[in-house]
């Protein structure tokens, strides 16, 4: 057994640019580490992101972390991501330390210096935490090392790899293009003590022939001295939750409107948040998903969604600017389902009362609720039974992000019965416009199929069946069988100075 | 030979083609006869002449640039069919499937076509902007040399390497670029442009600073990030709104790019009778 005093072997995997995949070959790690028999945990030690997790004891940290924890068997805790950013408003960023909201960036600390100091501590309590607790840890850095003109504020990428003591993965990007050259430059502009942490590169989403990859592997090395450890292919599997807007701006259509596809549009709110929501939507071969504002759009869509916000107010003010106000509650009116989650539930209310009592704003007017604004953020895993009449029954779980509380006004029928008795949500008279605060409720198969189906019968289509449950766990080993595959795992064993069969006296 | 500037990117969608029409545009109102060109297109959608089709983006270009679209200005396109082979089309007809194999064997044939296409333009334009392809670093794709540097150094033109800075790693993939270049090609580079940035540019200064040391090259401007919806090249309703966004680019450029610079090296690759000249009213600022 693991000597309490000894610490977990480290592991880290930075990337050249943001969305180069290193959350996913993380998880694989973990996955691969977990299944060759070691307690392996996941640790990002800052992270800006806008999708959240909720850990059981009612902490935020990334969605990645979170499902990296989930991919190493482990329950996430708020350690794994000691420190979350979440954009609020323009010029205001919340500062989320262990779970918890901390304050306002560039409030919470007098200096710069200052903030970092205390960013760095509370990463490094975490991590030692962490470290004492598991086998292996699997760092997971944040962007590119190599932004020359940040360096001296870094906390998630060198700096936590030095605090780790961790050999560091660089993943590069092969389709989006210039992935050797990213690879070479990145080491190129590393000071030197950082580029003594570089292990290798791994070469990711890489698709097409591959006769010439042994070729440009070497050209690499031969100009690094770094080895390449493996070419990853673009894999499906590789698909985990996106953590912030640039990837819904880069968005590719999987699936476009007509041929027998259902058109959802999500709103694409300035400060839309968990639009992790509506992945399993995406999923589904009959729904073409697209984040957009388009008046035109809105108008010819089979449902609009108004999806989570962390700032509800603002957020409703840009719909009114750009009229989509008008759009959505006149479809409404004549039949268009619309569906609010989190913050898009409180705009679809009667009134929104800021917490200083003074402003109130008129919501869409489209469900009986209001929603009064409070400090407090509230966090939490929540399950319940589902009361909106097309999924009539069905139990869901979920979790609830919010500042604030939405009341129904007199008679008003609710979405969710949740387990300690309250109601959560709302449903109109008719049926076709509902909201509630549990965010991951078309997660459940049951309950997003039985939704598509309502807007199938409103195009006179047949229903389809739910699909089989995506095996979650099957997902992981898809994706830690592709990378295990993909890379020198022996190598990487070496780095952390383990075997891919582990002994009893190790680490 | 008229003169001729080529755009080249740190990675696929670095914004090429956007600058490449902000310049037609800009070059168009300083009074130039200036025409796009992209030796060799992969994947891109085509917009149908009466010819044979052109690639969406020259097209968009020359419209941008005011001059009419013929299929010159991409010689070449290829379509990804499988892992190893294309649909070949040659100045917008039809060749049909080719194994990459193949296509490469016969990169000299094509490329007499792409400059004999390229001599055509310049003796009917003044000046020619010409798009690269993808990277021109891509150590697994051969293909890509043709329209980049294989191109470049043929004609010797002056290039202006784009990159992406909203995807991170900017700095790395410009260092990277360089770095992987060989010498010859590596002087073909004139000066860097950096592309889709938002944030705060005090901050970034102290990086481009350290940038322009480390690859000696200078970085000529910071385009900011504009939130631009694909263009539909074909739709003439849409023509107004492609306008509305020609005159964008070009007015974003012109603030944020070293116009000037940009002057000098078309000068530079123009001989003495086409060369564009000071003081003959032909100026950006």
């Amino acid at each position: 057994m693991l000597k309490k005093e000894k610490k977990a072997r480290t592991i880290m995997v930075q990337g050249t640019a943001s969305h180069v995949g290193k959350s996913a070959i993380a998880a694989a790690l973990c996955r691969i580490f977990a299944r060759d028999g070691y307690r392996v945990a996941p640790f990002k030690s800052w992270n800006m992101a806008l999708n959240s997790y909720v850990t059981k004891d009612g902490g935020e940290i990334g969605r990645g972390q979170g499902e990296q924890a989930e991919a190493a068997g482990i329950e996430a805790t708020v350690d794994m991501n000691p420190i979350l950013i979440k954009p609020a408003a323009p010029g205001q960023v919340q500062v989320i330390v262990r779970g918890q909201v901390y304050g306002t960036l560039g409030r919470t600390h007098g200096t710069e210096q200052e903030y970092r100091r205390f960013c760095l501590q509370v990463i490094a309590e975490s991590l030692n935490k962490l470290r004492q607790e598991y086998d292996i840890i699997v760092l997971e850095g944040a962007g590119s090392p190599a932004e020359i003109n940040l360096r001296a504020q870094d906390v998630a990428n060198m700096e936590a790899a030095a605090l780790a003591e961790a050999p560091v993965l660089l993943v590069s990007d092969v389709n989006r293009g210039g992935a050797w050259a990213a690879a070479v430059g990145t080491v190129l502009l590393l000071p030197e003590a950082d580029r003594q942490r570089v292990a290798g590169f791994i070469m990711n989403k890489f698709r097409g022939d591959d006769s010439l990859l042994a070729a440009a592997a070497a050209a690499v090395e031969k100009q690094t001295g770094l080895p390449v450890f493996g070419v990853v292919p673009f894999l499906e599997e590789a698909r985990l939750p996106e953590e912030d807007g640039v990837a819904l701006d880069n968005l590719p259509r999987s699936r476009t409107a007509g041929d027998g596809c259902l058109q959802i549009c999500v709103l694409r709110l300035p400060h839309i948040a968990n639009f992790t929501d509506f992945d399993a939507l995406q999923a589904e071969e009959d729904a073409a998903i697209s984040f957009t504002t388009e008046a035109e759009e809105l108008a010819g869509a089979d449902a609009v969604i108004i999806p989570g916000t962390k700032n509800s107010l603002l957020d409703l003010e840009f719909l009114r600017r750009l009229e989509l106000d008008k759009v959505i509650m006149q479809r409404a009116r004549q039949g268009l389902p619309v569906v609010g989650i989190g913050g898009g539930y409180q705009m679809l209310g009667e009134k929104l009362c800021a917490a200083e009592g003074s402003q109130v704003e008129p919501g869409l007017a489209l469900l009986p609720v209001t929603t009064t604004f409070s400090a407090q953020q509230t966090a939490g895993r929540a399950s319940a039974e589902v009361l909106l009449p097309f999924a009539q029954g069905l139990r869901v779980e979920g979790y609830v992000i919010q500042q604030g509380e939405t009341k129904g006004q007199g008679h008003c029928q609710a979405a969710l019965r949740l387990d300690d008795g309250s109601e959560d949500g709302a449903v109109s008279a008719s049926g076709q416009v509902w909201g509630t605060s549990l965010h991951g409720i078309f997660d459940l198969p049951g309950l997003r199929r039985a939704w598509l189906n309502t807007l199938r019968e409103r195009r006179g289509w047949q229903p389809l069946g739910a699909r089989a449950v995506e095996d979650r766990a099957q997902r992981f080993d898809a994706l830690a069988d592709a990378v295990e595959k993909a890379i020198d795992l022996p190598a990487l064993y070496r780095l952390l100075g383990l075997t891919k069969e582990r002994e009893e006296h190790q680490p | 030979m008229s003169a001729v500037i080529m755009i080249q990117g740190t990675s696929a969608a670095a914004g090429k083609t956007i600058f490449a029409a902000a310049l037609c545009r800009l070059l168009a109102e300083a009074g130039w006869r200036a025409a796009p060109f992209c030796a060799q297109t992969i994947g891109a959608d085509a917009v149908n002449l009466p010819q044979g089709s052109l690639s969406r983006s020259q097209y968009l270009q020359a419209e941008a640039a005011g001059v009419t679209p013929v299929v010159e200005m991409n010689p070449l396109h290829l379509q990804p069919l499988t892992e190893n082979s294309f649909r070949l089309t040659e100045r917008g007809v039809d060749k049909g499937e080719i194994s990459r194999q193949d296509y490469l064997a016969a990169a000299d044939t094509a490329f007499d076509l792409v400059l004999e296409s390229l001599q055509t333009l310049l003796s009917r334009y003044e000046l020619v902007v010409i798009e690269g392809a993808a990277a021109p670093v891509e150590l697994h794709r051969p293909e890509l040399a043709l329209p980049n540097m294989r191109l470049a150094q043929a004609i010797k033109a002056p290039v202006l390497l784009i990159s992406d800075i909203d995807r991170g790693g900017m700095f790395a993939y410009v260092a990277g670029t360089l770095a992987l270049l060989p010498e010859a090609q590596r002087r073909l580079i004139q000066a860097v442009v950096v592309n889709r940035f938002r944030g705060f540019r005090e901050k970034l200064q102290p990086g481009l600073e350290l940038l322009e040391e480390s690859i000696n090259k200078p970085v000529i401007g910071v385009i900011p990030y504009l939130n631009l919806q694909p263009l539909q090249a074909a739709d003439p309703a849409q023509r107004e709104k492609r306008e509305q966004v020609y005159r964008l680019l070009a007015e974003t450029v012109r603030q944020n790019v070293d116009l000037a610079f940009i002057q000098r090296l078309l000068r530079q690759a123009g001989d003495s009778q086409d060369t564009p000249k000071e003081g003959d009213g032909k100026s950006w600022s």
